[in-house]
């Protein structure tokens, strides 16, 4: 990413000229501790907002938190049905209302379902029908309970 | 640098530079954190409790929730969607693809951006989810 490297390179510049922290020059005071005439501590605050400031903007670049999602393969030819076992069939319609195989439900108990269902089968196949006025975030989440649930191979139908 | 002379006889200095310094960093900051937000979109994704973390570089297709959509930050009208698609799959060596679908959009406009990215041969895709906590 252009940016990563930009502020990587941003980075390594700022401390080179970081030097100057450490030259302790006299004019130097933003704070100043004076006890007596002797020994005078001047740290310096703004460069240490900027170290600071600096290195959270370099790791919030360089460790982006990755994206999290469910994969799937929808293979474009009709898939060949290698066992003898009718795929399960999913119905979900507009009420959100969700049909697995002849038993109706709704999103509480369809992981129970579901998981009974796959697990008694050989055959982990899940077609899913949905009516085009359901919720995508439905869909997502039932799909998600079959993937639980042990279901492999899906095919949705358009 | 600044030298202000009161009555006092103090001398306050004031140093320049570590507050260019500051102007400078916030600048930056500014800058890269809106240029990596890609694309104007906002989509809210549908919680998943399976979802794992998606790997490596995938053509992603944001669905927002007024039905708008982007291919890789830019914007692409749903008919133009599947010849773009097959024009990025010719050019890159891409095969999956991420998408970002805001989780209030109607089953049938996933269906349909759907069948057109798989005209356009796509066959491995990945929905992207938050990470829904478990009950």
């Amino acid at each position: 990413m252009p940016s990563i490297s930009m502020a990587s390179s941003l980075f390594i510049l700022w401390t080179l000229s970081f030097t100057r922290l450490l030259k302790n020059l006299p004019e130097h005071h933003m704070l100043n501790i004076t006890k007596g005439n002797h020994k005078r501590f001047k740290p310096d605050l703004a460069p240490l907002i900027d170290v600071v400031f600096l290195l959270l903007i370099f790791y919030m670049l360089t460790f982006a938190i990755p994206a999290q999602g469910l994969d799937v393969k929808l293979p474009n030819g009709a898939s060949s049905n290698t066992s003898e076992e009718m795929p399960l069939v999913i119905r979900i319609n507009q009420a959100d209302a969700i049909q697995v195989g002849d038993q109706s439900t709704d999103l509480k108990g369809l992981m129970a379902i579901l998981q009974s269902e796959i697990t008694r089968r050989s055959n982990k196949a899940v077609i899913v029908h949905t009516d085009d006025k359901a919720l995508y975030d439905i869909f997502v989440q039932v799909f998600d309970m079959a993937r639980q649930a042990g279901a492999s191979d899906f095919s949705l139908v358009l | 640098m600044i030298k202000i002379k009161g009555n006092q006889k103090r001398n306050i200095e004031m140093d320049l530079v570590p507050l260019i310094n500051i102007v400078f960093l916030l600048l930056i900051f500014f800058m890269l954190t809106s240029s990596s937000m890609s694309g104007a979109l906002q989509a809210e994704l549908p919680k998943a409790q399976s979802a794992s973390k998606i790997p490596g570089k995938n053509i992603v297709i944001k669905i927002s929730r007024a039905g708008l959509l982007e291919l890789n930050g830019t914007a692409v009208d749903q008919d133009e969607l599947q010849s773009q698609v097959e024009q990025v799959l010719a050019q890159t060596k891409i095969k999956a693809v991420e998408i970002h679908g805001d989780k209030n959009i109607q089953f049938e406009l996933f269906g349909r951006v759907i069948g057109q990215i798989r005209a356009a041969g796509v066959e491995d895709f990945i929905f992207a989810t938050d990470k829904l906590e478990a009950q």
